[in-house]
């Protein structure tokens, strides 16, 4: 059975951060590990600067994901989102930044989990170009 | 800058090694707050690393885009009503070294590829 998908207003059911700061307009996961974010990027997105969308708007994207990510466990068990903290990045290429308009798609791993700390790989797209990659470590508030 | 409000840089200071420091003073009303958390302002990581890059662009004179961070850091959280004031410390040799400090202790360390 596919997993529920979030769009829109019920991605806060899963993340704590709000208008301005929300970077994730849907997410699905694929399993435990894995799954899927994106963001279509408005003209009035915090994150904007001359119709492109800067690097801090990529990796918020991508720690939202994961934030996401957590949310969706808390959320199955009844719960409100935990506030989370970005641990570290690493390794994280940023490619040709995406512009106003743009979907940026985002595939995330988690390569582990204990405590409170989630590691996490993702990789974001527009159309076929990555446009940034890396590890991040989130911290999430119990 | 790309965050309206965000902070504002105060002074400038150039070390003999060739680092820069920047003393800048972070703004508590800013409109990221409204966001990041309802009732619980902490300044964003994000907006963190984007405070070092304005400053690295200050040190190269040119616009300069984060091609790879290679390790950036978050040692301790950064709460506007507790830390108003911080302390950058950039170093491009090429590659961008920054430290984020407040009161003697280091918040953030980053190291990144930087193109411009």
């Amino acid at each position: 059975m596919a997993e529920k998908s979030f769009s829109g207003e019920e991605i806060k059911l899963l993340i704590p951060q709000r208008s301005p700061m929300m970077q994730v307009d849907f997410f699905q996961a694929e399993n435990d590990l894995e799954g899927n974010t994106s963001l279509t990027i408005a003209g009035d997105n915090l994150f904007c600067s001359g119709g492109l969308f800067r690097e801090p708007g990529l990796i918020e994207h991508i720690a939202q994901s994961a934030a996401a990510y957590a949310g969706y466990d808390t959320f199955r068990r009844g719960e409100a989102p935990k506030l989370g903290f970005i641990g570290e990045v690493k390794k994280m290429k940023i490619g040709n930044l995406p512009k106003v308009g743009d979907t940026v798609r985002t595939h995330y791993k988690v390569l582990g989990s204990a405590d409170g700390v989630t590691l996490l790989g993702a990789e974001s797209k527009v159309g076929d170009e990555v446009v940034a990659s890396g590890r991040m470590k989130i911290f999430i508030k119990q | 800058m790309l965050i309206d409000d965000f902070y504002e840089v105060v002074d400038r200071q150039d070390q003999e090694d060739g680092s820069v420091l920047f003393n800048v003073r972070l703004n508590p009303q800013c409109k990221v707050y409204e966001g990041h958390f309802p009732g619980e302002p902490i300044a964003p990581g994000v907006c963190n690393i984007e405070m070092m890059r304005e400053c690295a662009e200050l040190v190269a004179g040119k616009p300069l885009k984060l091609e790879e961070i290679s390790l950036c850091r978050f040692l301790k959280l950064v709460t506007p009503s507790e830390v108003t004031q911080a302390q950058i410390k950039i170093s491009l040799s090429p590659v961008l070294e920054a430290v984020l400090s407040s009161g003697g202790e280091d918040y953030v360390t980053l190291k990144a590829v930087v193109n411009g």
